[in-house]
């Protein structure tokens, strides 16, 4: 995937930096330059976690307070008032307060499902890249027998059998995203286990505990933050649009899918309740997005 | 070739094979598939009896085995709600998402090919930032809302096209927009990466230094050999566009196989939502292989080394 990179010309972006040796052999980079975009998607992520964390201290409104007088009210500037920045949903909630609740539930759950399909999905990389042989098979077949149930469809399943929780939703992120990390790690640790210094290792008596977690692992550790950067965004878009379709979390919990799903059947008369929680979610896959096209540049050596 | 042929469709039918027994395992081992059937409170000899005329007092092994001979021919009983067998409920309404998914990943093609040609042909210029910005917008805003907000500007202010899938063409359009954002953004941003890398290369010096103009250059030089990542992307997008075509149908109420598996889930029609996971899967892995079979075509280099292991290129 190209690096999208505004305040910088592509060429002199991928131009090698002079590396120090460790720095090279961890595959960071060690030069850190001023980037446009990466400035605007870390902004944007450090303001939704801000948001997150001293939301509720800061905005104190309740999300489930109604204000039945104040139904669908406009946000401040388009006709509303500064009681309701962002204006109301059909029981005249806050969408502020419901958009600070959401973030309280989207953000960590996108960051834990990230995790635990980052550690499933890098061990069964590593085996099946180091392996080879039945458990390369093994692990290929299954990633293709995933790749055959999209999320929504595997969400379906789940939704039908067991109905709606969190432990229900983190399965099915958790089951769609391991597959990204397996295929990228598989076949870097098909490269590295070739490498000079990995056969060096081996030569000097290193097990495979020490092979793998003292010299394989932390060679693979820049290409594990690249890819969970970017599947941190996938996931805050699959459980929104999960949300939405009534797949994900049931009941009074508030997520941005949701409140995008309630203001979507209000669209005619008050467009503005879909296109607040819409505009939260683009702002948080933006942040992940551009902040992951800037390690991925960053990392290319 | 025909070997490649034959792999490939030895491969298929493994992973078709794990799908059904994903199912199996999710359905009927960790789940209790009769527990939309059976009406609470019921008498234990009742839903015992319920049970027993599902085969689900027999040993599990027993039942798997029944449901995978079946499920690998599409066979997976009548619908609870529609009293019909639930591939031909499915199949049904397959044309509709069919009409919506080649739209959607033709006017991907067309819109993110021409976005990806025009930013490489000139980097840096505002028609590449422009492009760029496009691409980054198209991938951060969710297919739901960029739904709801086509309705919004088409459907409501403009009066322009109907909200919701009707039967016909123009149905059909909003919904594809709403599907083609994500595809064409990606689809833009790799063929102007593998444009880039292709311009720098030194048959292109020769063909420059040889005078051509810069448009055949640009398309029977450059794209040419930069199209076969993108097609091979194309092929692997097939999953995504199915279950973005879920999503999409949600929104739209469009009548196609997504709007009828969210049906089936509210009231638990078991057999339905089986019918409905295996012919996605069908469907993904037919495009898969058939990308695979064209890549290969193509370029002759694939050959051997996708003979060599059946796995879809990674």
């Amino acid at each position: 995937m190209n690096a999208v990179d505004f305040a910088v010309r592509p060429t002199a972006a991928q131009a090698s930096p002079t590396s120090l040796p460790r720095a090279a052999l961890l595959g960071w980079p060690d030069t850190v330059r001023y980037s446009g975009s990466a400035a605007i998607g870390l902004t944007l992520l450090a303001a939704l976690a801000m948001l997150a964390l001293i939301g509720p201290a800061w905005w104190p409104l309740h999300p489930e307070t109604q204000d039945l007088a104040n139904r669908l009210a406009p946000p401040w500037g388009f006709g509303g008032t500064a009681a309701h920045p962002l204006g109301t949903d059909s029981l005249g909630r806050d969408t502020l307060a419901r958009v600070i609740a959401g973030a309280r539930v989207s953000l960590p759950l996108s960051v834990a499902a990230t995790a635990a399909a980052g550690v499933v999905g890098v061990t069964l990389g590593v085996l099946a890249g180091y392996r080879g042989g039945w458990v390369d098979g093994i692990v290929s077949w299954l990633s293709d027998v995933q790749l055959a149930i999209p999320f929504v469809v595997f969400a379906i399943v789940v939704t039908a059998t067991f109905g709606h929780s969190v432990a229900n939703i983190l399965l099915t992120l958790v089951v769609t995203g391991w597959v990204a990390y397996a295929r990228v790690i598989r076949l870097q640790t098909q490269a590295l286990r070739q490498a000079a210094w990995m056969e060096a290792a081996r030569a000097m008596g290193a097990g495979p505990v020490r092979l793998l977690g003292r010299h394989l692992l932390p060679n693979l550790a820049a290409t594990v933050a690249i890819l969970a950067t970017q599947q941190a965004g996938a996931m805050i878009l699959y459980e929104s649009s999960l949300s939405f379709l009534g797949l994900g979390l049931g009941g009074s919990t508030v997520t941005w899918g949701g409140m995008a799903a309630l203001g979507r059947d209000a669209v005619f008369t008050a467009p503005w309740a879909a296109a607040v929680p819409g505009a939260v979610i683009a702002a948080a896959m933006l942040g992940f997005n551009l902040t992951g096209d800037w390690l991925a540049t960053r990392g290319r050596r | 070739m025909v070997g490649l042929l034959v792999n490939r469709m030895f491969f298929a039918v493994a992973v078709l094979f794990g799908v059904v027994s994903v199912t199996f395992a999710l359905m009927h081992l960790a789940g209790d598939p009769l527990a939309g059937l059976i009406p609470p409170g019921a008498p234990p000899d009742v839903e015992n009896d319920i049970r027993r005329s599902y085969g689900l007092d027999r040993p599990v092994p027993e039942q798997y085995l029944d449901f995978a001979s079946r499920a690998m021919r599409g066979d997976f009983g009548e619908s609870w709600r529609q009293g019909r067998p639930a591939l031909a409920a499915v199949l049904e309404r397959l044309p509709a998402t069919m009409a919506l998914a080649s739209l959607a990943i033709a006017l991907a093609i067309l819109v993110g090919g021409f976005l990806g040609v025009a930013a490489a042909a000139r980097p840096g210029s505002p028609w590449d930032a422009g492009a760029r910005l496009a691409a980054l917008l198209g991938q951060a805003i969710p297919a739901f809302w960029l739904g709801t907000m086509l309705i919004l500007v088409f459907a409501v202010d403009l009066r322009w096209l109907p909200a919701s899938g009707l039967p016909g063409p123009a149905g059909v359009i909003l919904p594809a927009l709403a599907l083609a954002a994500y595809p064409a953004a990606t689809l833009m941003r790799l063929l102007r990466a593998s444009m880039v890398e292709t311009l720098g290369a030194d048959y292109i010096r020769t063909a420059r230094a040889k005078g051509l103009s810069r448009r055949r250059i640009l398309l029977e030089h450059a794209l040419r050999n930069a199209a076969l990542p993108a097609l091979a992307f194309t092929g692997l997008q097939a999953g995504f566009l199915l279950g973005g075509a879920v999503i999409v149908e949600g929104v739209f109420a469009y009548p196609g196989i997504g709007g009828l598996a969210l049906d089936a889930v509210a009231t638990r029609d078991i057999p339905l939502v089986e019918a409905f996971v295996w012919v996605v899967a069908l469907l993904i892995l037919g495009v898969n292989t058939l990308a695979g079979l064209i890549a290969a075509w193509i370029d002759p280099r694939l050959r051997e080394r996708a003979a060599a292991f059946g796995g879809a290129a990674p």
